[in-house]
Order: structure tokens, then C-alpha cells, then sequence
């Protein structure tokens, strides 16, 4: 591993308050060093931006539903095969890429960490098995809590609060699959739709069988993450996606979780004005509002992209609805106690009006947010897009010009409720994508040595040519240094690397064991003792992010 | 002027050669032509390595030998004219868009799958999949015309949107399924099971077959759009009876577990007269 | 007025003068040619002149079974409007009318490659109720219309071209059988491709000038000047000395050329059949733009 010295770039490190300045970055075993010896290799960065690597904090990379993508849509994927050489493995892209393909294209990029946002904590094999597969990032998974019987079962004896037998058991868990974080998907609403009764409408309704309220399960399972000092809070996908009138929703569900730290996924699906059943509206600057007086709360955009998509989400009820819309394939999975999953290939389409209006919306977020530290780049991907259109995504925070030449062809009754036709002028800085791609993603994962670039920061580094067409610009990256090599050079991939799995550890009281253990015996079909996974090849190596400190 | 391939020997396995197309190879002589490189299996090989190359490269491409080996032969051709003497692979003439693709053999499976235009000649056999769909994709054949004088194997035409497929001889069970426009043609019959899941597309049988339970009998009639295909199949050089052109069909329709828009039509002789 | 003589018949030194118009080709098959006929006859009819009926049209020629797309009998008809979108709105009509109604018939464009087009199946599929479908055959697109006797089949749209319409010639002789006779020699000669004679049997008798002697009101009124009968009551009598009888063939072309060798033939066959004068009517030259001086058909065709 040689030493490196990157001279003369401009250098965005929004977390150091560092904003354009020249500086030599020196790397050296791995990290960001002060200074290396006369024999580093030099990287002339003259003219070009020199950030830390990107970081994803949530998409759809790794685990079953991912699978089961791939293989509902061949056709999509047989038209980008991507051939293997001398030095990287054969694979599909598309939208949904195989495991290969994915880290390549997610290191030519310029990303080095990525997280897998929604990982049914039964799949945890099968999802780091792929994630192993997943080379040149760094990566972690959130395990999905929001919808376990056996979680419901104790929030129900704790009577609907946190308990220290619930927050031993959340700790369990991680312990058990792996996992970095935990995930909150539309509580209490799945295991209702598993059961035939559709989907819970507000916070308040009881979740038959259990009698817990989805209200319940954001105190318990949010205020266990909180008290255990998770380097990530928890994860939130709010009830009542994609419902018109659902901001209402979202904004009792931050209150619920007040004073507790918490991030709101893919907030552009959540903040709609409107009535159940009719057309939605935007309800943006609200949710902007109380996001600004809540420093506790974050959240990513889940930006939607005009073109082609895959839903694909543990929100089984809103799979369902999309089907209904679109009328082609599709996928609904019961995951025993735990979970469910939807799939269904989808295109968003500029004349639509709730496409547009989605599409608007998001930008709303983007524009009319006063703090990037709160407002996270995301499409959700492939939920809103694949993660190959942010160049395009930041090309159209950055270039009014070019946004408004994309307004203009997409539903104007839509566009006419957002704020972007009110002369939204506000073209982000590179400092701020900085922010929205690395520092802030970072800080909210709780990884210390990623998304900035002072000493002791992991060798994660991105330089780009600085071009006028920044969608050109971020999709080409000159370089890709991660761990301290280079990975990415002329915009190709020079180096394999497997990249690493970053897990958490929270210490729990062994004697929970013994309260899962009937749970487990009368619902999982899996015996509590084969349940964690133990295959060392899959758990290690692995950086252990702990909690608590 | 015709570039010429003649096959050397048999390759050591399955050879996708679609690189070999008008479009691609205008222009470029022999030695070029050889020095190209195509797949077989974990191998790489020069196109020199499997045919005698000769000729230069201009509209029209001729391909000799016993080629059942060999896959994708005319696959994604655009224009121009390639014709092959001698059986070939699978997956001939897939997603072609426009040009001629004449074979004077057999044809394996996929043979025409998601074609987009031009026209596709057999004089064999063609096998299952003719002008068909690969998995997963909702949509098939989405134009063009493909002619058969020989049979057809297993769902011939399924998914198609639109085009012709005209069969001389008889259809594979399953003809059209899941078609949503577009005609299948089988002169000599078009097999069990066609049509299922059929939207609007036309199935034609000249001989009798007995359609699924999801159609129903229309009527006896003189199909005037059938007239005109027959007549354009015959065109492309197929042998078709005056007596069918001139003659009397029974509507079937369905499939009415679908849009049931469709329509099977059956030669029936007797009412011609 | 000057003239030359092509045998008995004088030719007058005049020029007929014609208009650009647009035009298409629908060809109709049936089961029989009498069907072709019937169809055929009553699309084209009440299509004399585009000022009365709003367009012109006649059969142009019947068609072997060998030539037309389908293999029954057929023929071709053209029909002539001042523009596009009159022609499209006629052939609508026309089509929806008296081909769509007619038993075993089927239309088909017969000018396939033209620039411009206009719906014709596109919109006659509406009759169908839904219940219509369409089928692309070699590249071009038919609709289906379900009817009373089985289906119609109609192209989906109909190509439209540039056309001339208006040529003339005015055929003159000692009595009017002879007249006749010639002007009928003349018709028969000038059928053929590219022409329309929108006419009864291709012949007018009853020419007409714009305007009116007798009231400010009326568009057009008779050609006193050629009328026969009148030329003791008028001055400005046009029919010669010995002329007993005038009638005028209309011509409309698909090319300049086309009317051109039209009118060729029409003057040597009149001639032939009898015909004392031949003549031309024209506006001065200051409307049309296309001009057919006769001392330019003087060599026989």
C-alpha cells in the first residue's frame, strides 16, 4: 500500500469547514496522514475537486427482495451484460444490478460506503452472503423491526414502551444477523396486510391479535435504539406511504418520536397534502418546518427520476397498490413473523401528474431545506431511480438552467403546486453536495472515519474534473481512492477490492435468550438456535462500529 | 459484392456470432473480417479461426456450413441481406430490425425472438420460440415478418405485438401465447393450446384444430385482412393453396380469460364451395 | 382568331387553362367486377365539378384481379379537391358511404409512397364501435371494421398529391349527333392512367360561364356564347359558322403531363370522329397556373 499525495485540488470537506480551499490531501495505510515521505505517489488534482467519498445512507442493494428483482425482470437485465476481464467478474446491470456489477458501478461513482436499508433479519444469510459479493464499498444493513410479531408480543408485556427486556432484544438482534441498524417499515401496517385486513390508516390503530399500535412500536422500538446508542437511530419508514394526506402522518410520527434521535427515509413519499383516494399535493415546506426545529430529526429525499424504476420495499400493502396502477408483473412475499416485501417494476413518467408531482416535491425538499446536514441526497434506489441517475439528480440541484429545462416538460398542473415556479433560484453549492453525498450521511451512520477528510479519516477519496455539466462531472469521477488505493482512474475500474462490512455491537443481558426462545418456539419456523447467523465467512471481517460511545 | 464465410471445422461449443451483420462489417475486407474476435464458451476466438472468409463486406453476407453450432447468426441486423446455406443455431435473426435473413436449412430455438422488422426466410424447420419473447419480457416479436416452410416448434410467436409469422407446415403447442397483436400463421395446423392468453392477436390454422374452451365460435366467413396476408405470404415465398386465399374460415373468439379480442381463425373447405 | 387544321377539324389557336388541385387514388375490389362497378360508380358520382360538389372524381380505370393488392376485380378511382384537407373530408364521405356499404368490397390506397396522407380508415374505424381492429400488412396498416356481412377492410390512411384539374377541350360539329360522336371518341380516348373525366360519360353539355347577364347574385350561369341557339339573339356569339352543336370534356390529371397527353389524345380522336372545330376555355391565363395551348397537340400521340 503506497502512500499517496493528492496536490493542488480543490478541496470540499464541509465537515473540517473546509470549502474549496487548495490543499495537498496525504494518504497513507489507509487513512488521511498529515504528511508522507518524498516517495508517495502523487496525484496532480490541479483543477479538479477533491471530495471524501460518497456515501449512500439508504438504498436496496443486497438481501431477498433484491434477489427476487433480478430475477422478476430478466428481460430489463439481459440487455446490459456487462463481461468479465482480467480483472473484474462477469455480471448484469439494469436496474437492479447484480452483486458484482453493483459495487463496480457504485465505486465508478465515486461511492465507497453504501447502506442495504431494509434486510429482513431471516434473511441475514443471504444478504451478507451478497454483500460479500458486493465488492469496492464499504457497506452495512438495517434490519427490519418494524413488523415483528415476537417484538410485538414484548411491547405488548412492556405495555407499549420501552423496557429493558425490549432494548436487550433489539441489541439480540443486531448480535444475531450482523446488522448496523435498525429499520422501521410502515409499523404494525404490514403484519395488517399479512393478515388480510389491508393496512393501518393512522398511529392509533391496533394491530389485531397483538393489540399494539403502530404509535407503540415507534415509542418502543425508536426509544430502544435511542437508549442503547446505536451509531445509527433509528431508521423510519412512515406509515401510510404514498397516500394522499399523509404528511399529516408523518409529522404526528415525528412528534411521537420527539426528543429521540431518528431518520425519516425517502421523506418525498411522506409529505403529500390531499385526501385519501384523490390527487395529492404538496406539503414539502410543512415538513421542512418542523424538520428545522427538530435537530434530533433527519431525513433522505428519495428522490424520483423520469424514466424506469423497480419498487421494491417491506411495505407490502403499497406494492399491492402500485400494481393496481401499473397491471403488469409483480411480487408479494410474506416473511414469516418478521416482514413482508413487494415488488413491482415501475416507470415514473414526466406527464403524469403525481409523477411530477413526486418528482417536484422531492425538489422542494432539496431547495427549500435551510440545513443540508438534515436533507440527505437518495432516490431510494431502485425505488425512485436507479442509483446511477444522482449525477443527474445533482446536476439538477446545481443548474437552474437545467432544471427549469426539466420543468418544463413535465406536468405543468403538478409543477403549478410546487414552489419551483415560484422563482426557486437556490442552486446548490459544491460544499453542499458534499454535505447531502458524504459528510452528513456519514455523521448520521455514526461513522466517524467516513464523509470527511481530516487526519485519521479513512483513505476515501473522490476527484472530479471540475465541469461546467455537473451531471457530466459526477458521473465520471478522475479518481476513486478507497482504504488508500486507487480504485477507479479515467473513469476505470483499476482495482478490485472486496470492500468491508461495518456492523455495530450494543451490549445486551445474555437472559433475553431465554424470553425469545418460547416466542421463537411457537411462531418462527426456524429454531431459535439456528437462527443467528454464526458462518464465520459471512460475519468476518467485519469493522464494529460500537454503540454507546 | 458478398462477403462469404464458409465454416472451417466445428467449434468446440455453442458460438454467438451476432457481431457477424451487414451493418457492422461494411466496408472491411477478409483480413479485417477475420481478425475479429467472437465467444465460445470460456474462449476466445478469432472469426478466422472458425470460417474461410472471403469476398468483401458489402449489403449481403453468405454463411456456409453446417452451422448448428453456431448462435445469433443475423441477430440485431438492421438492413441488408444475409443469406446462410446450411442448418444454423439458435437465436437466428433475434431482435433484428429490418433487412433480409434467408437461411436454406433448419433453425434452432429463438429463431426471430423480439424481432422488430425485416424479413426472416426459412426453408426447414425452425424449433421452439419462433418470433418470440425471452423470459420475462412482456413483449415479443414487435414487427417484421418471418416465413417458414417447414414446421415450427413450441410457442411460435408468443408475446408478439406485431408482425407475421406464416408457417408452411404445423405450428408447436402453445402458437401465440400470450399474444397481444400481431398473426401467426400455420398452414398445416397450428398445434394444441394455441392462443392462450391471447389479447388480440390473429392464430390461423388450414387445418381443423380444436381452439381452447376460452374461445367462442363466431361464424364461417371470408376473412378479407387473411386474403391480403396470405397473399403477402406467398409473396415472400411461401406455398400457399389458391383455395385457402379464395376460401371460407370459422372465427373463433378469445381469449375471453384475457381481453378476448383475439381470434382463431380455421380453414374450412367444406363452407368454400 | 387564328387556327390550324388537323385534317377537316379546325384547332382553334387558344389554350385551355387548368388550377393546381390535390388528388388521391382509392382502389376498390369486390367479389365481381359488377360490385367493383357499382361501388366505384357511386363514389364517384355527384363529383362533377368542386364547386357544386366539392370536389371531382371518376373511375380511372377497372383493374384485373392480377393488379390489384387483394386478387379480386377492382378499380382505381381518383378524386380531386382544392386542398388536403377537402380531399380527406370527400374521401370520408365517399368511402363511408358508398365503398363501406357496398356488398364485399374493400379499399385500399392506391398512391403508396406519397408525401402527405390523409386518415381515412384512421377515422371510418369508428364505425366500428370499438369492436374494430387493425393489422399491419407489409408496413401498411388496415383496419377491420366488423358489418352486417363479415368485415370491411379499409387502409388506414390515403396518400394525397399534387394534381391538376380543370384542362379542357371544347369539341364543335355540324349537328349535334356528330358532335356527340366525336366528343364520346375524344373521352374514350383520354381515359386512362392518371386521368379523371368527373363528368357524365366524361362530357359537359352544358358549359358555363362565371357570372350572370341577368342578376349580380349568381356564380355561374350558361355559356350563352357557345349555346347554339342563341347565336341570332347575341353579339358576342362564339359558335362558328356550320356548328351545330358544342360540348366540352373536363380533364383532371395527376400531372401536367398527364392532362397534357389527355388533351392530345382527345383532340386527334374528335378530329377523327368528325369534330368541324376544336377549342379550349380558358380565363385569360390570369387564374391558372397551368396553361395547354392546342397548337402544342398538333402531332398525334
Amino acid at each position: 500500500m503506497t502512500a499517496i499525495r493528492i496536490s493542488g485540488g480543490q478541496l470540499y470537506d464541509p465537515a473540517n469547514d473546509v470549502d474549496g480551499e487548495i490543499r495537498d490531501v496525504c494518504l497513507q495505510h489507509g487513512k488521511v496522514v498529515a504528511e508522507v515521505g518524498p516517495e508517495a505517489r502523487r496525484i496532480d488534482a490541479r483543477g479538479m475537486v477533491m471530495m471524501p467519498g460518497a456515501v449512500d445512507i439508504h438504498a436496496h442493494i443486497a438481501g431477498p427482495k433484491v434477489n427476487a428483482a433480478r430475477k422478476l425482470s430478466p428481460d430489463e437485465r439481459r440487455n446490459d451484460p456487462v463481461d468479465r476481464t482480467e480483472l473484474l467478474r462477469s455480471g448484469t446491470g439494469g436496474l437492479v444490478p447484480s452483486t458484482f456489477i453493483t459495487g463496480y458501478r457504485y465505486s465508478l461513482l465515486g461511492y465507497t460506503t453504501v447502506v442495504e436499508a431494509a434486510a429482513p433479519p431471516l434473511a441475514a444469510r443471504q444478504v451478507l452472503s451478497e454483500l460479500r459479493d458486493t465488492p469496492m464499498i464499504d457497506k452495512a444493513f438495517l434490519i427490519l423491526m418494524g413488523n415483528n410479531q415476537v417484538l410485538f408480543e414484548l411491547i405488548r408485556q412492556s405495555g407499549g414502551g420501552a423496557s429493558a427486556r425490549l432494548r436487550a432484544a433489539v441489541a439480540w438482534w443486531l448480535h444475531a444477523t450482523g446488522g448496523y441498524g435498525v429499520k422501521l417499515v410502515n409499523p404494525g401496517g404490514v403484519e395488517v396486510w399479512k393478515q388480510g385486513g389491508g393496512n393501518v390508516n393512522s398511529l392509533d390503530d391496533e394491530v389485531a391479535g397483538f393489540r399494539v399500535t403502530p404509535r407503540q412500536v415507534l415509542e418502543a422500538i425508536g426509544g430502544a435504539v435511542h437508549e442503547l446508542g446505536l451509531p445509527h437511530p433509528v431508521h423510519i419508514h412512515a406509515n401510510n406511504l404514498g397516500v394522499p394526506g399523509n404528511a399529516d402522518t408523518t409529522v404526528e410520527t415525528m412528534r411521537t418520536l420527539s426528543g429521540r434521535q431518528a431518520h425519516f427515509a425517502h421523506l418525498q413519499f411522506h409529505c403529500y397534502g390531499g385526501r385519501p383516494g384523490g390527487l395529492p399535493r404538496s406539503r414539502a415546506p410543512e415538513l421542512l418546518d418542523y424538520l428545522s426545529s427538530h435537530p434530533e430529526l433527519t431525513a433522505d429525499v428519495g428522490q424520483v427520476m423520469f424514466g424506469p424504476a423497480v419498487t421494491m420495499t417491506a411495505d407490502a400493502p403499497v406494492s399491492a397498490l402500485l400494481r393496481d396502477l401499473g397491471g403488469g408483473k409483480w411480487l408479494n412475499h410474506d416473511t414469516e413473523v418478521e416482514t413482508g416485501c413487494g415488488i413491482v417494476p415501475y416507470t415514473y413518467r414526466a406527464g403524469n401528474y403525481v409523477h411530477a408531482l413526486q418528482w417536484g416535491i422531492g425538489l422542494e425538499l432539496f431547495l427549500l431545506g435551510q440545513n443540508p446536514w438534515q436533507v440527505m441526497l437518495s432516490t431510494d434506489h431502485p425505488n425512485g431511480g436507479s442509483f446511477l441517475s444522482y449525477p443527474r439528480l445533482i446536476r439538477l440541484l446545481m443548474d437552474r438552467a437545467f432544471r427549469e429545462d426539466q420543468m418544463r416538460r413535465a406536468n405543468q398542473r403538478a409543477i403549478r403546486r410546487t414552489a419551483l415556479r415560484d422563482g426557486l433560484d437556490r442552486e446548490y453549492t459544491l460544499n453542499e453536495i458534499a454535505i447531502i453525498t458524504r459528510a452528513a450521511p456519514a455523521r448520521r451512520l455514526g461513522l466517524r472515519d467516513k464523509g470527511h477528510l481530516g487526519i485519521g479519516a479513512d483513505a476515501d477519496v473522490t476527484i472530479y474534473h471540475d465541469r461546467a455539466d455537473r451531471e457530466e462531472m459526477f458521473a465520471t469521477p478522475r479518481y476513486v481512492i478507497k482504504g488508500g488505493e486507487v480504485l477507479v482512474e479515467e473513469g476505470d475500474l483499476r482495482r478490485a477490492d472486496e470492500g468491508t462490512l461495518l456492523c455495530t455491537r450494543a451490549a445486551f443481558d445474555p437472559e433475553v435468550s431465554g424470553v425469545l426462545k418460547p416466542l421463537f418456539g411457537e411462531r418462527y419456523t426456524v429454531a431459535f438456535e439456528h437462527y443467528p447467523v454464526r458462518d464465520p465467512a459471512l460475519r468476518e471481517p467485519a469493522r464494529i462500529v460500537e454503540a454507546g460511545t | 459484392m458478398t462477403l462469404t464465410f464458409t465454416l472451417r471445422t466445428q467449434p468446440p461449443a455453442r458460438v454467438p456470432v451476432p457481431a457477424v451483420i451487414p451493418q457492422r462489417l461494411r466496408g472491411l475486407g477478409p483480413s479485417k473480417v477475420s481478425a475479429l474476435t467472437v465467444r465460445c464458451g470460456r474462449q476466445v476466438l478469432a472469426v478466422g479461426d472458425l470460417f474461410e472468409v472471403s469476398g468483401t463486406g458489402d449489403d449481403q453476407l453468405v454463411l456456409a456450413g453446417d452451422l448448428r453450432r453456431v448462435d445469433a447468426i443475423g441477430a440485431g441486423m438492421s438492413g441488408g441481406r444475409v443469406l446462410v446455406e446450411g442448418p444454423c443455431g439458435d437465436h437466428l435473426g433475434a431482435r433484428m430490425s429490418g433487412g433480409e435473413l434467408e437461411v436454406r436449412g433448419a433453425a434452432g430455438a429463438w429463431a426471430g425472438a423480439e424481432m422488430a422488422g425485416g424479413v426472416l426466410r426459412l426453408t426447414g424447420d425452425a424449433g421452439p420460440r419462433l418470433g418470440g419473447a425471452y423470459p420475462g419480457a412482456r413483449v415479443g416479436m414487435t414487427g417484421g415478418e418471418i416465413i417458414v416452410s417447414g414446421d415450427a416448434g413450441e410457442e411460435a410467436g408468443a408475446s408478439m405485438r406485431r408482425g407475421l409469422v406464416a408457417v408452411g407446415g404445423q405450428t408447436g403447442s402453445g402458437a401465440g401465447l400470450r399474444m397481444l397483436a400481431g398473426t401467426v400463421i400455420a398452414l398445416s395446423g397450428i398445434g394444441a393450446e394455441a392462443g392462450i392468453g391471447n389479447k388480440r392477436g390473429s392464430l390461423v390454422s388450414g387445418q381443423m384444430v380444436q381452439p381452447p374452451p376460452a374461445y367462442g365460435f363466431a361464424t364461417r366467413f371470408r376473412p378479407p385482412a387473411l386474403r391480403l396476408q396470405l397473399l403477402r405470404a406467398r409473396e415472400l415465398g411461401l406455398s400457399v393453396d389458391d383455395a385457402m386465399v379464395r376460401g371460407t374460415w370459422a372465427r373463433w373468439s378469445g381469449d375471453r380469460t384475457e381481453l378476448g379480442r383475439g381470434e382463431i381463425l380455421i380453414y374450412d373447405p367444406e363452407e368454400a364451395g | 382568331m387564328s387556327s390550324y387544321r388537323l385534317g377537316a377539324t379546325r384547332v382553334a389557336d387558344t389554350f385551355a387553362e387548368a388550377f393546381p388541385m390535390r388528388f388521391s387514388r382509392l382502389v376498390i375490389t369486390a367479389a365481381t367486377a359488377d360490385w367493383v362497378h357499382q361501388a366505384a360508380s357511386s363514389a364517384t358520382g355527384f363529383a362533377t365539378s368542386v364547386i357544386g360538389c366539392k370536389c371531382e372524381a371518376a373511375i380511372e380505370r377497372p383493374l384485373g384481379a392480377a393488379q390489384t393488392p387483394d386478387g379480386r376485380p377492382g378499380a382505381a378511382v381518383l378524386l380531386f379537391a382544392m386542398d388536403r384537407e377537402g380531399v380527406g373530408k370527400r374521401l370520408i364521405e365517399r368511402v363511408g358511404q358508398c365503398v363501406m356499404t357496398c356488398p364485399t368490397t374493400a379499399c385500399f390506397d392506391g398512391l403508396q409512397g406519397a408525401e402527405r396522407t390523409v386518415p381515412l380508415g384512421a377515422s371510418l374505424r369508428y364505425f366500428g364501435d370499438g369492436f374494430q381492429a387493425s393489422k399491419l400488412i407489409a408496413g401498411e396498416r388496415f383496419w377491420r371494421i366488423p358489418v352486417m356481412e363479415g368485415e370491411f377492410l379499409v387502409c388506414d390512411s390515403a396518400g394525397v398529391g399534387r394534381g391538376v384539374g380543370g384542362g379542357n377541350l371544347i369539341i364543335e360539329a355540324g349537328d349535334g349527333d356528330t358532335a356527340l360522336r366525336s366528343a364520346q371518341a375524344a373521352a374514350e380516348a383520354m381515359r386512362g392512367e392518371g386521368i379523371a373525366l368527373p363528368f357524365p360519360g366524361g362530357i359537359v353539355r352544358s358549359g358555363s360561364k362565371v357570372g350572370a347577364l341577368s342578376s349580380k347574385s349568381m356564380p355561374a350561369s350558361t355559356n350563352h356564347q357557345l349555346a347554339p341557339t342563341l347565336r341570332a339573339q347575341t353579339s358576342d356569339t362564339l359558335v362558328p359558322d356550320g356548328v351545330g352543336a358544342v360540348f366540352e370534356i373536363v380533364i383532371d390529371g395527376v400531372s401536367e403531363d398527364a392532362v397534357r397527353e389527355a388533351m392530345r389524345r382527345g383532340l386527334h380522336a374528335s378530329a377523327a370522329a368528325g369534330a368541324t372545330h376544336v377549342s379550349a376555355a380558358n380565363f385569360g391565363g390570369k387564374l391558372g397556373e397551368f396553361h395547354f395551348p392546342l397548337a402544342e397537340l398538333r402531332d398525334p400521340p
